[in-house]
């Protein structure tokens, strides 16, 4: 078996085999699939009974962790590191407590401007690390 | 130089290391991922005594909660917590932290030791290698994460596979062609994705990710003090352990070496080993000594074990150590068979700081026992924000300020979580990662060298004996995950009837 190199078109072979071993594998993970289903009884493909999310899954503190992290690129953007922190350290503070009392929004606040100010000293100023 | 500031890092790490390790979600691996960023303006030597620290810390701390709550802090502590809690209830928890810190302490040494004497010689043979054997030795890699992958061995070299395409990503080195880029990302995307903010996604983001599904409740708390009134802790308590604590650390460190094999792993093995030898093997899981030292000392064993891949043949051993892979190409270090030779220094610097480490873990969690159990009340709804605000400023700063480096880290949080979601172990995926590159220049290099001819992979010696060990792995894989799948079937049939 021979299998020759041209360099024109070399930057395509690992990838192509790496997706045929890949589309195998699926292909395997499959077959094995059908085989348990089969003893077990239980159809193919079974969606009404399919569930990604645990029951019960909160979906305010993850789709909002995942929401407040695009807001906080954006406004890394616009408004540089410190200010964008302190703001979306807040926000993800605010999400992630389970209590919403006038006290914990204190404790919010003060974590974000704190530990955004702190980590900004240290990376930004004292290690001289690029910041946005 | 081994100076003063190595010892504070060791011991900043080892402090950081055991309050991420105490808190069960928050993981070493995930310690080492957030922190990397800082090591980016320290000298190697003090880097890597801080990442060693937040190696050796983090695996430590699990054993707090795991004890103490019976919530394992890190996945490597999940059999602690079938001994030590039971000790905990009946009064003894100071006992079980005490015996469990002891054995760790052991369990690290005796790994160092392993990783002293085998990684010279183990690179001294790699040095040998040509491209072939390059080539080979990441393919055993991957049958191996393959044969260990319980159960589920298809769903590991998937992951594995995946990782390699998905490193395959951008230009490719020999004729300077972009491939699998679309047309808008070509400049962001040219040099592939991003080995740190990839890791930091899967590894630390990701798990917040889940703790955010699944509502972030807070930890119970532990009742009373850690004294309860039971017997107390004394250094006879590990009289009778001494084969137990070597064989599980022999364990430990071997699961260390082979990749993509984690802490759980190598515990699981040596508590089920430990139970095979006892001459009570009913007492266990209802408070004994035995199942607790067999835990902890193999799950530090691991880390020096899984070391010795990686220093000797670029090879990561677990998940943690792929992350220590960012911190040396960070420093522009290429860790391999020449690591040792052109750096006599460093492999110095590595050996002293994990026995600095150990040390400084047995120091700062033994006497001060009282308060480390204090950590698991931390509320870690407060920590996650600032662990993401840290996630954020390492990725953007590993290409001085480039903001598609923090999408990266946001997309593949997403991609970690969907992994855990659908099965897909996360630690193969890294390694298949990290070794992809290499994987592709060793084929095409030795295909480029025999023009084409696939019988160059199968005329060198040292080339044959290491496709003998792939096909034994292979061999291995497949009658394991037959026999794992019987033991589950049995299994769901013996709770059907029950």
């Amino acid at each position: 078996m021979k299998l020759k190199i041209i360099n024109s078109t070399s930057h395509w072979v690992m990838p192509r085999i790496v997706m045929v071993i890949l589309v195998i594998l699926l292909i395997i993970i499959a077959v094995q699939r059908m085989i348990s289903c089969k003893k077990t009884g239980t159809p193919f493909i079974n969606l009404k009974n399919y569930r990604f999310f645990m029951p019960g899954w909160d979906k305010e503190k993850l789709l909002g962790s995942i929401l407040t992290f695009i807001v906080y690129i954006y406004l890394m953007e616009f408004l540089t590191f410190l200010p964008a922190s302190i703001i979306s350290i807040f926000l993800l503070n605010v999400l992630f407590d389970n209590e919403r009392t006038k006290k914990s929004m204190i404790t919010s606040g003060v974590i974000s401007v704190g530990f955004s100010i702190f980590i900004w000293l240290v990376f930004g100023v004292l290690f001289r690390i690029t910041l946005p | 130089m081994f100076g003063i500031m190595n010892i504070i890092m060791s011991f900043l790490g080892v402090v950081i290391g055991i309050v991420f390790g105490a808190l069960p979600g928050m993981t070493a691996t995930m310690a080492i991922a957030v922190f990397l960023p800082l090591t980016y303006s320290l000298d190697l030597g003090q880097a890597l005594c801080l990442l060693l620290g937040l190696y050796v810390g983090g695996i430590s701390g699990g054993l707090v909660p795991a004890i103490l709550i019976n919530i394992p802090g890190t996945p490597s502590s999940i059999t602690t917590g079938f001994d030590g809690h039971p000790m905990a209830a009946r009064g003894e928890g100071e006992r079980a932290l005490k015996i469990g810190i002891t054995v760790s302490l052991i369990g690290g040494l005796i790994s160092l030791l392993a990783l002293f004497f085998f990684t010279p010689p183990l690179a001294k043979l790699a040095i040998k290698f040509s491209a072939v054997e390059k080539f080979l030795i990441i393919v055993f890699a991957m049958t191996v994460i393959a044969a260990l992958s319980k159960g589920s061995m298809t769903k590991g070299v998937f992951a594995g596979f995946l990782g390699v395409l998905v490193t395959l990503i951008g230009r490719f080195f020999d004729n300077q062609q972009l491939r699998m880029v679309p047309s808008f990302l070509t400049v962001e995307l040219g040099s592939g994705f991003q080995l740190l903010p990839v890791l930091i996604g899967l590894f630390a983001l990701s798990q917040i990710l889940l703790e955010a599904e699944a509502g972030m409740k807070r930890n119970p708390k532990m009742e009373g003090g850690i004294k309860g009134g039971g017997r107390g802790f004394s250094f006879s308590d590990l009289k009778g352990q001494g084969i137990n604590t070597i064989r599980s650390s022999a364990i430990g460190t071997f699961m260390g070496i082979l990749p993509g094999v984690g802490g759980s792993a190598a515990s699981l093995l040596s508590y089920s080993q430990a139970k095979n030898f006892s001459k009570h093997p009913d007492e266990f899981g209802k408070g004994c000594v035995d199942g607790l030292v067999a835990s902890e000392a193999a799950n530090n064993a691991l880390t020096g074990g899984a070391l010795i891949p990686l220093l000797s043949l670029g090879i990561p051993g677990d998940s943690t150590t792929a992350v220590l892979v960012g911190a040396f190409l960070l420093q522009g270090i290429q860790v391999g068979p020449l690591f040792i030779t052109q750096n006599p220094d460093l492999w110095r610097d590595i050996l002293l700081g994990l026995v600095v480490c150990n040390i400084i873990m047995f120091v700062v969690m033994f006497y001060p026992i009282k308060y480390i159990a204090k950590i698991i009340n931390i509320p870690k709804n407060r920590l996650y924000p600032v662990v993401i605000l840290m996630c954020v400023v390492g990725s953007y700063a590993i290409r001085n300020g480039n903001m598609f480096d923090v999408w990266t880290l946001l997309i593949f949080g997403i991609v970690g979580f969907v992994f855990s979601k659908t099965g897909i172990p996360s630690a193969p995926f890294l390694i298949g990662f990290i070794l992809g590159d290499d994987f592709e220049k060793y084929f095409i290099d030795v295909l480029k060298s025999s023009e084409g001819s696939f019988a160059a992979f199968f005329n060198r010696p040292i080339g044959n004996v290491i496709w003998v060990l792939i096909l034994i792995s292979l061999a291995y894989a497949y009658f394991d995950n037959k026999r794992s799948k019987k033991l589950e079937a049995q299994n769901i049939e013996l709770q059907n009837k029950a």
